[in-house]
């Protein structure tokens, strides 16, 4: 042992107890009105804002320490932290935290009470076609949701060995999202409410020794949703008697419990072994909405065969890893995992009724998927010489399925990676894989329904080859610069696809720059593009191809930032500027006349400059201005008014754009 | 997976830190470790506002009979004898460290080996010869990688098409600090794909969007098995973060007779002339089949309800 007694330490600038708080005030300002800026920034409203926020700590001698942190208080990104800590024997922390989450600013809608469980409509309605839409009757419509987070944990330190902690989350989710409802043939773009709570709980210990460590834990999750349902009047004359009004369900409350245990046991020092085991079952027991808000249809429907689902799910995941190094350069590792889904809802007949206007001649059993999924991982690694680190592995993963076109799918992947320090400043790497995947026989299933084209092949269950490479450089151009290089490749071939998805491919490549110049400017540069491409065949007689559909997908992003500090560190200088563009087109192929959609695009410019400045030891001023411009165009969006599309109620959104600057100003005071 | 390069060149006769502690501990580093020595990401000033400068606590390599810098870096005698060869005689936790990583690790796992660290032996972090200190900085104030507004930064360095990902149009939102890859991802291994947190990546997406868990009686069967084969976890450039447009998606899996997939291509759109508008603008096949989650309503059989 070392006689540590005269180790006093005198030169440490040890923090003495102490309390400090720092609070930061101050005011910003938004030009523009765009929720598409506001999501996620809690921006959303031109005009003035207020910067709160502030943080702060205590600690004594005797190993007790506290603190918390808030900031955004002002806007709907605020958050709260606070914690405190007895060393070596307890921890606790309080969390509070908000992200808005606004989907759209551009819509209108003739509904009103939107956002609530029930939607009427003014006079003038039902209209034959949305042409005939009454004059003024839309308003304008905001969508989106805020969810607010209050979470605490607690743990304690038992001994050296013992540590046992509770971890508890309420997430609510508030507002608005969009839905649709359809009449036959008609359909409208609707508003649904928002107000859904989710509480979690995690209960666990764990004993740490010396070879071996072992945790329990319990987890639960409920999930209340207090709005079970959205009703509709339907806009359009029903081409049925009495189809006015429509009903559509909305998320179920639901339950998840799970036990779950881990640990790791050292066999050897060159052995080691861990283990991952969790129990779980899921449930659902909603009450059943009415079949049919249709009176003069409800006395020919059967009765249901349940007033609701009584629905379970047994999950099991479990995994068993091994490490082995049996000498110094050479290490192998060993992991099995299985994965249950074991949906044991009874399976009852259910009258078929559709969109409230027809009642079907024979019934349909709801479908209780279940699955199984066994993965094997085998690699080694080998260190040398040195400079050169060469690694192989092969994958299988085998997946069982119930009540899907195939019951199982096996793949296997074998992949070869090397990564080599050329030199002293320059490290290289390349990653090859190749995956096959075949099914166990496809179109034999006769319970699927309706019958699936016997052409199809859908891409989870079909036979595939998948190609993937990567490779990357790593040069330390001088002290402090460092360059990355990478390409990443993927290509996916549905080998005995004739319809559905038949070919896939991706391509990502970049460089990246990270440079300290002198002692106190920093800057970083990154610049990277993705393609994605892929194929499909469609038919539209349910038989053999007669169109082809190609998808891609073009990004390319540019990024700077700069940081500096000048006047002996009192003032700080920041800039981050990026530019991110996007290209989507749809090609379908059916013939020579027909027209291609219009490129789809996003641009997003983004500038900020910050600066903050030390006025003296406890106080700082610090600001910014933020430019950031959106422009979008989408087919999907743009030009489809509520009238234009005489079957289509919809919501008339734009593809969105903004163009907002902002800029704050707040000061920060210690005490 | 994300490779690292191999390690640089292995340990020389000379390069060993010795067996015996240095005379005074931290008062002997500290008398060349001073503020003259600090540069802008490297500070010893900096280890005593975090937990383990705190004179305080008995778990702190300050704390009383601590091993004070001499804890992590080893005995520090011999590097602090004149004329030693300063970076072969010093743990010095650094990538450019005679030491191997697994070797620099054990220093970390020493205090820090728990729960969370259960898997580390057998992910690719540590396959890839990963060290702590590569993306933990211990002589700071505040880790970068242990806040949510930071961390991503520290993941990117080497996970770089995420970066891109995250700057998409529909993403989640860790490029506004609001979340981190840490809410999903166990960068220490936790012996699941793509070391996520909870076994499963549905299990995952459940723990914020729980009202897409179920049991429903009207299932989507890839809903259930799977998110990511209509979802990108990361970011798309497609609303909803799907990895393709609505009528294209659902048809690379659905081509039913009296539900024929028909092509809808530019002549669908409003105001030319191939009419189907229905089929692809706004939500395409969700205009109909709104609950493509799944339905519990008794007459959701098609997603309709």
């Amino acid at each position: 042992a070392v006689d540590t007694s005269q180790w006093t330490c005198e030169s440490c600038p040890f923090e003495k107890a102490s309390a400090s708080t720092t609070v930061e005030a101050g005011l910003g300002s938004v030009t523009e009105d765009s929720k598409t800026f506001g999501n996620y920034t809690g921006l959303d409203q031109q005009g003035p804002y207020v910067i709160a926020g502030g943080e702060g700590r205590y600690r004594n001698d005797s190993g007790f320490s506290g603190s918390f942190q808030a900031s955004d208080l002002g806007i709907d990104t605020r958050a709260i932290d606070a914690r405190v800590r007895q060393k070596g024997r307890y921890s606790a922390r309080f969390g509070y935290s908000e992200i808005p989450h606004y989907t759209s600013d551009s819509g209108a809608t003739p509904f009103l009470g939107a956002g609530s469980e029930v939607l009427r409509l003014p006079a003038g309605f039902p209209i034959a076609t949305t042409a005939d839409l009454p004059a003024g009757s839309l308003n304008t419509v905001d969508i989106g949701f805020k969810r607010s987070r209050i979470d605490a944990e607690a743990a304690w330190l038992g001994d050296e060995h013992w540590t046992t902690s509770v971890k508890v989350r309420r997430d609510v989710r508030d507002g608005t999202q969009r839905i649709a409802g359809s009449f036959y043939n008609t359909s409208s773009q609707l508003v649904a409410p928002v107000d859904q709570t989710t509480d979690q709980i995690e209960v666990s210990a764990g004993y740490v020794a010396q070879k071996w460590q072992l945790s329990l834990a319990y987890h639960g999750s409920l999930f209340r949703n207090n709005e079970d349902s959205l009703t509709w009047a339907n806009p359009f004359t029903p081409v049925v008697t009495g189809a006015t009004t429509g009903q559509l369900a909305l998320a179920p409350d639901n339950q998840f419990h799970q036990l779950l245990a881990s640990g790791t046991y050292e066999i050897l020092p060159q052995l080691r072994a861990s283990a991952d085991v969790a129990f779980g079952r899921m449930t659902q027991d909603s009450s059943y909405l009415p079949v049919t808000q249709n009176a003069a249809l409800a006395p020919s429907i059967p009765a249901l065969p349940a007033s609701s689902l009584n629905g379970k799910v047994g999950t099991f995941n479990g995994s068993f890893r091994l490490a082995y190094n049996p000498i110094t350069q050479l290490r192998i590792n060993a992991v099995y995992a299985r994965d249950e889904h074991d949906n044991q809802t009874d399976s009852l007949a259910y009258p078929m009724v559709a969109t409230d206007m027809f009642v079907g001649t024979t019934t349909r059993s709801n479908q209780p998927f279940s699955y199984k999924q066994d993965r094997y991982k085998i690699n080694a690694d080998y260190l040398g010489p040195s400079w050169l680190k060469t690694s192989i592995g092969a994958d299988e993963d085998d997946r069982m399925r119930t009540l899907q076109d195939t019951v199982k799918t096996r793949e296997g992947t074998v992949w070869g990676r090397v990564a080599a320090q050329v030199q002293e400043y320059l490290s290289v790497s390349l990653r090859l894989a190749h995956a096959e995947r075949t099914n166990s026989g496809y179109g034999s299933a006769t319970w699927v329904s309706p019958a699936e084209n016997p052409y199809m092949r859908k891409y989870n269950l079909a036979d595939r080859w998948r190609d993937t490479a990567g490779v990357r450089a790593d040069i330390t151009a001088m002290e402090g610069i460092t360059i990355g290089l990478h390409y990443d490749y993927s290509e996916d071939d549905y080998r005995n696809s004739q319809v559905g998805l038949t070919d896939a491919r991706s391509d990502s490549y970049g460089a990246d720059l990270s440079a300290a110049i002198g002692e106190h400017t920093q800057v970083q540069l990154f610049a990277a593009s993705e393609r994605l491409r892929s194929n499909q065949a469609g038919s539209s007689t349910a038989t053999l191809p007669n169109w082809w559909a190609r998808n891609s997908d073009e990004i390319d992003v540019i990024g700077l930032g700069i940081k500096h500090f000048a006047m002996d560190g009192k003032l700080e200088l920041g800039a981050d500027v990026s530019h991110t563009t996007s290209r989507s087109d749809v090609v379908v192929n059916a013939g020579p006349s027909d027209p291609p959609f219009p490129t789809a695009t996003t641009n997003l410019d983004s500038v900020k400059l910050y600066a903050t400045y030390r006025v003296q030891s406890n106080m700082s001023i610090t600001g910014g201005v933020w430019h950031e411009e959106y422009r979008s165009r989408d087919w999907r969006y743009d030009g489809v008014t509520a009238t234009a599309v005489p079957n289509l109620l919809a919501l008339g959104e734009e593809a969105p754009h903004y163009n907002v600057n902002v800029v704050r100003m707040a000061v920060r005071y210690s005490f | 997976e994300e490779a690292a390069p191999a390690t640089a060149a292995a340990p020389t006769a000379i390069a060993s830190p010795g067996t015996e502690y240095s005379k005074k501990g931290a008062d002997t580093c500290l008398e060349c470790h001073d503020a003259d020595s600090d540069t802008a990401n490297f500070t010893t000033a900096g280890i005593f506002k975090n937990k383990h400068g705190q004179r305080g606590d008995a778990h702190s390599p300050f704390g009383p009979k601590g091993l004070q810098c001499e804890a992590c870096h080893g005995p520090g005698d011999r590097h602090s004898t004149q004329k030693s060869k300063k970076i072969q005689t010093i743990n010095s936790l650094k990538a450019n460290s005679f030491y191997t990583p697994a070797e620099r690790n054990a220093v970390c796992l020493s205090c820090h080996q728990n729960r969370s660290r259960n898997a580390w032996h057998a992910e690719a972090h540590d396959r890839s010869q990963l060290a702590c200190t590569d993306c933990h900085k211990l002589h700071v104030e505040k880790d970068p990688v242990l806040a949510k507004k930071t961390e991503p930064d520290v993941c990117f360095r080497c996970h770089k098409s995420e970066r891109i990902d995250f700057q998409k149009a529909s993403s989640h939102p860790v490029r506004f600090g609001l979340m981190a890859c840490s809410d999903c991802h166990n960068a220490h291994g936790s012996g699941t794909q793509a070391m996520l947190k909870k076994p499963t990546l549905n299990q995952t997406c459940y723990s914020c969007h729980a009202e897409k868990r179920g049991p429903l009686l009207w299932e989507h069967a890839p809903v259930t098995e799977d998110c990511a084969l209509c979802h990108t976890s990361h970011g798309s450039v497609r609303p909803a973060m799907l990895t393709k447009s609505t009528t294209s998606l659902c048809q690379t899996c659905h081509s039913v007779a009296g539900h024929p997939a028909v092509p809808r291509t530019g002549a669908a759109l409003p105001g030319n002339s191939g009419g189907g508008s229905i089929f692809v603008v706004a939500g395409g096949c969700t205009n109909c089949h709104a609950q493509v989650h799944g339905s519990n309503h008794p007459a959701g059989a098609k997603l309709l309800r």
